[in-house]
């Protein structure tokens, strides 16, 4: 090959592998242009959701109180063990690790260890010292992939004292039922949270936080209930549900001035097991009467605000005041009454027979004649009555806004039908719960003037800032003279003629109302025979009243609830009137409560308006004083 | 350039005929002024900047797992340090007589890459057999291969009278051959597949006919066309090979996973980069083998377009100095040499680079200068050495 055609080749393929060159160097620009300029958002998504990783931060859940600052429920931290399946070696070692201190068997916490995903719970609220133990063992490095997170536990340590007022939280500490449901997002604070970059086998990185948000606890619930007395009316209502065989009891304590309610309890004694609880003849949910029964116990619903009833004869004091009001009657008229009475053709009669007789209207509502109850209703009219339901706060709520509660029924006169002058006036075409009943009593009791019930005293913030919960004001609903003159007509009741003189309270004058009803079949029309509720609702001392309450029992024997209410009114309102000092005039004058330690002093009214040494006087010991 | 007067200037102090000396004199200060300090210092500049990336990828995970964050620093520093030192060694020495001892390199080389399949010598990792441990060091032949090969195809090319027959066409096919299937059967086809490139650019440029070279691509299509069909390459290295063709299909499968990562991390620096020290896809990890095959990544993520486009175009100066080095070289010998050191500097590159940005097949080879290594690194810096020694002594320009 001659020289010069040698050169002239060497000169074209050098000129072929510099342009060769040249477009793999531009086609690789153009590439690098393309992924750093123009990139897939997808991909670019991933380089954020792969690299941070985010906690959250629990925050602790408030404190629960009475009002004397006795916790009912608090958290306690406690650490759970998790398992980041995909970071564990050696899943049987690691299981023989953990089954001794865990207390699980082996081959379960394995199965655990070898989980898909990358969190797994191997067990959730570990004692301290075991977690101590497995923190340990972390350290060393022998339980790759183990992590202790921080949880926390709900402890209710008076459980199960007002279980049902107080409520419950599920698994991740939310509230789920009762108060716990009701101020949740009050109770559980805001959660913190933190956000730091991980490597690829999701281990966080040194310094690697790239945002941190601290947790807020919860604010603390103070309470108006008093659980030494919650604990007593506990205790006194069960007694009585066991002498009486009933299946349910309810009782409210409130104060009278406020509305706070001091004791809400709700019981029951469900048929035992094996007992059919609907025999044949009876529909779904009813009770047979003479069905052997449990021995009472806390009820998850609230009775008193969660589940309606018709309250029989303490229906009458919206007919009597409405007739006072009115002029119909006047604290000493006189009615010629007979036993029973024809309306529209159904019969009713009195609680038991009695020869025609001229009764002073004192002497109805303290026997609770019912024709006599009747005969006033008819010179009211309809209308009139139902206004007078109404303004009691019948079929309305109550303010209270407990979690499941209920409104109750009352008819639109419109619609009544022929009978229910007879039937509405003394309580049995009517669903209403017993805070509504005692509610009303309340009002007469505080001269006319309705006041929200409340459960919640305050809400105390981390800072130590408290906030009083939302109640709708007081309103007068009864002048203070008609008010006054049924407290006078209420204090026939528990008189030696009256239906209810085991409410009576020695030394003391007490005023009230039985109430006895039919129980309707729960799915079918009219009632079941020999099932009743028996109540008694009234408050002390007559004259000057401090303390209201309501008790209630479902299918009690005997049926009247002169004869079981009454009793139970009268054993926790003795109690309460010697726990609180209160004397035969309502004025206070007793040292604070014994139970609760280092009170030495109290003053007649808190400082929140209350009847009732609050905390504030107490002199803000802390919880942990009393948990020992 | 001190270091070359020092050596010369100990030749001169011990002249003793004038003439001569002034002779030397005048020649050495030809050579200097022919020195190619671009290409010198370009290099240099890319093998330090090389070792901050290297340290910027592996910090975090050092100090995650307690090691010095500094060991991959260190490490890599000394390598550039050691490189720099062959490059001079390399350039100082006449490559005539470095040429004349290509076939003792070759024998070393093949004993070298033979040696890595006896048990206990070589040594395993990743299931290949690559590595010799010496002491704390691991030596990997097959790094070195590319520029013995080159050294010994061009001394043997230029032992040549006239172009090339089919005899001594064959004769090298198997020079190329021989340790390319050895490297191939480690396994690691990246490195030899550089190896038969470079062979092949050495060919293209000079003394082979236009109808070998034509007959060598057909050969080499059909190659490929075998080694796919015939189930010479295990599945996963083939679904390996070719997972850059779907992307798409599986971004995180087994295969596709480097790529997804690689893309994430050059992708999400986007123009400016997230600044040194800030990228999370390769300082975290996530991008494998960060610091050396996929070191590119470093720079994209942290340096963003600008960063990673200035490195590319850093490595097109050098490969347009080593291109004129082989137009400017007064022999063939040098001129074929510079042809196979331009083939193996514009093959890594493009297919290092490639490979992280999805147009090239995932192949764990070193990009010059930059990824961690130290085989690697000695093996760039000699080539370079042998560019700035061929245009050293070139006789024009």
């Amino acid at each position: 090959m001659a020289k010069r055609s040698n050169t002239s080749s060497l000169r074209k393929r050098v000129s072929v592998t510099i342009a060769g060159s040249l477009i793999g160097f531009l086609f690789l620009f153009g590439q690098l242009v393309r992924v750093t300029m123009l990139p897939d958002s997808q991909i670019l998504g991933y380089a954020n959701s792969e690299v941070l990783k985010t906690v959250t931060i629990p925050a602790a859940r408030g404190e629960i109180e009475d009002r004397y600052g006795k916790p009912l429920a608090f958290s306690v931290n406690l650490k759970s063990v998790v398992a980041d399946p995909q970071q564990v070696t050696n899943p049987e070692a690691e299981a023989a690790l953990l089954s001794p201190l865990l207390g699980m068997g082996q081959a379960q916490i394995r199965d655990l260890l070898i989980m898909p995903g990358q969190f797994e719970y191997i067990k959730r609220l570990v004692p301290h010292t075991i977690s101590a133990s497995l923190q340990q063992l972390i350290d060393e490095s022998k339980l790759p992939g183990i992590t202790l997170i921080q949880e926390s536990e709900r402890v209710y340590p008076q459980e199960p004292l007002a279980e049902a007022v107080i409520g419950q939280t599920n698994t991740f500490g939310q509230g789920i039922s009762g108060l716990e449901y009701q101020y949740n997002s009050q109770l559980q604070g805001t959660s913190g949270s933190e956000t730091y970059k991980v490597t690829n086998t999701n281990i966080a990185v040194p310094d690697g936080v790239v945002s941190y948000k601290p947790p807020v606890p919860g604010s603390t619930l103070k309470l108006t209930l008093d659980s030494t007395l919650q604990y007593y009316v506990e205790k006194v209502l069960a007694s009585e549900m066991e002498v009486s065989r009933a299946i349910g009891g309810t009782a409210v304590v409130m104060d009278v001035k406020t509305g706070q309610i001091l004791a809400m309890v709700s019981l029951s004694a469900p048929p035992l097991p094996g007992t059919p609880a609907t025999p044949k003849g009876f529909p779904q949910g009813a009770t047979p009467v003479d069905a052997t029964v449990s021995l009472p116990t806390e009820s998850w619903v609230n009775t008193a605000v969660d589940s309606v009833y018709e309250p029989g004869s303490v229906a009458k004091i919206a007919t009597f005041t409405a007739a006072l009001e009115h002029h119909v009657i006047t604290p000493t008229s006189k009615f010629l009454v007979p036993d029973q009475l024809y309306i529209d053709g159904a019969r009713f009669h009195d609680a038991e027979p009695h020869p025609t007789e001229i009764m002073p209207v004192g002497q109805i509502l303290g026997q609770s004649s019912n024709i006599g109850t009747i005969m006033i209703a008819e010179k009211l009219g309809k209308y009139i009555i139902t206004k007078s339901f109404a303004r009691y706060g019948w079929g309305q709520s109550t303010g209270l806004n407990f979690p499941g509660e209920t409104y109750g029924f009352l008819k639109n006169p419109a619609t009544w039908s022929g009978t229910a002058i007879g039937s509405v006036p003394i309580g049995q075409d009517e669903a209403v719960t017993p805070l509504q009943v005692l509610d009303s009593y309340n009002a007469v009791a505080n001269g006319g003037v309705m006041v929200t019930p409340k459960l919640v005293e305050k809400i105390i913030e981390p800072n130590g800032q408290s906030i009083t919960p939302y109640s709708r004001p007081p309103k007068r609903i009864v002048s203070a003279k008609v008010a006054s003159e049924m407290r006078s007509l209420f204090e026939n009741a528990v008189k030696a003629n009256g239906t209810a003189p085991a409410a009576a309270i020695a030394g003391y004058q007490v005023a009230g109302k039985t109430g006895t009803s039919q129980k309707p079949w729960p799915s079918l029309p009219g009632y079941q025979p020999g099932a009743f509720w028996g109540t008694f609702v009234g408050f002390v001392p007559a004259s000057n009243p401090v303390l209201s309450a309501i008790v209630e029992l479902n299918q009690p024997t005997p049926i009247y609830g002169g004869s079981v209410a009454a009793p139970v009114f009268s054993q926790i309102m003795t109690y309460a009137l010697q726990r609180y000092g209160i004397e035969p005039n309502g004025e206070i004058v007793g040292a604070a409560p014994k139970v609760v330690p280092n009170i030495s002093t109290t003053t007649s009214k808190g400082g929140n308006g209350s009847s009732f040494p609050s905390r504030d006087t107490v002199g803000g010991a802390g919880w942990l004083r009393f948990a020992r | 350039m001190s270091l070359l007067s020092c050596f010369y200037g100990k030749a001169t102090t011990l002249a003793t005929v004038t003439f001569t000396m002034d002779d030397r004199k005048k020649q050495i200060r030809e050579r200097v002024l022919k020195f190619d300090f671009a290409l010198a210092i370009v290099s240099v500049a890319i093998a330090a900047f090389g070792v901050l990336m290297v340290y910027s990828a592996t910090k975090d995970s050092m100090i995650q797992q307690g090691i010095s964050q500094y060991y991959y620093l260190e490490r890599q520093a000394l390598y550039v340090a050691l490189g720099v030192g062959v490059m001079i060694l390399v350039a100082t020495i006449d490559y005539r007589r470095i040429s004349s001892v290509a076939y003792v390199m070759y024998g070393g080389l093949l004993l070298a890459l033979v040696g890595v399949y006896i048990p206990h010598i070589g040594k395993t990792a990743l299931g290949a057999q690559r590595w010799y441990q010496l002491g704390p060091f691991q030596l990997q032949p097959s790094e070195f291969a590319s520029i013995v090969i080159i050294v010994a195809m061009a001394y043997y090319i230029d032992s040549l009278e006239g172009p090339l027959n089919l005899k001594s066409l064959i004769q090298l096919l198997i020079m190329v051959g021989i340790p390319m299937v050895l490297i191939i059967k480690q396994p690691d086809i990246g490195t030899g597949l550089v190896v038969g490139i470079t062979g092949a650019s050495l060919l293209a440029v000079d003394r082979t006919p236009g109808r070998y070279l034509a007959v060598l691509a057909i050969g080499a299509v059909f190659g490929v066309y075998l080694i796919v069909h015939l189930g010479v390459l295990h599945k996963f290295q083939l679904a390996r090979l070719t997972s850059f063709l779907n992307q798409n299909k599986n971004p995180f499968g087994a295969n596709g996973y480097n790529l997804t990562e690689s893309k994430i991390a050059i992708g999400s620096g986007g123009f400016w980069g997230k600044g040194l020290f800030q990228g999370t896809q390769t300082n975290l990890s996530y991008v494998p083998e960060q610091q050396t095959d996929f070191i590119f990544t470093a720079v994209g993520e942290q340096l963003g377009f600008v960063g990673s486009a200035s490195l590319i175009a850093a490595f097109g100066f050098v490969c347009y100095r080593i291109f004129r080095a082989m137009r400017l070289a007064k022999d063939p010998l040098g001129r074929l040499t510079a042809a196979g050191i331009f083939g193996l500097f514009v093959y890594s590159v493009f297919q290092n680079a490639g490979m992280t940005v999805g147009i090239m097949p995932i192949t764990g080879i070193p990009l010059p200068f930059m990824s961690y290594g130290g085989s690697a690194m000695l093996t760039f810096f000699a080539a370079i050495g042998l560019v700035l020694n061929i245009s050293m002594r070139r006789s024009v320009g």
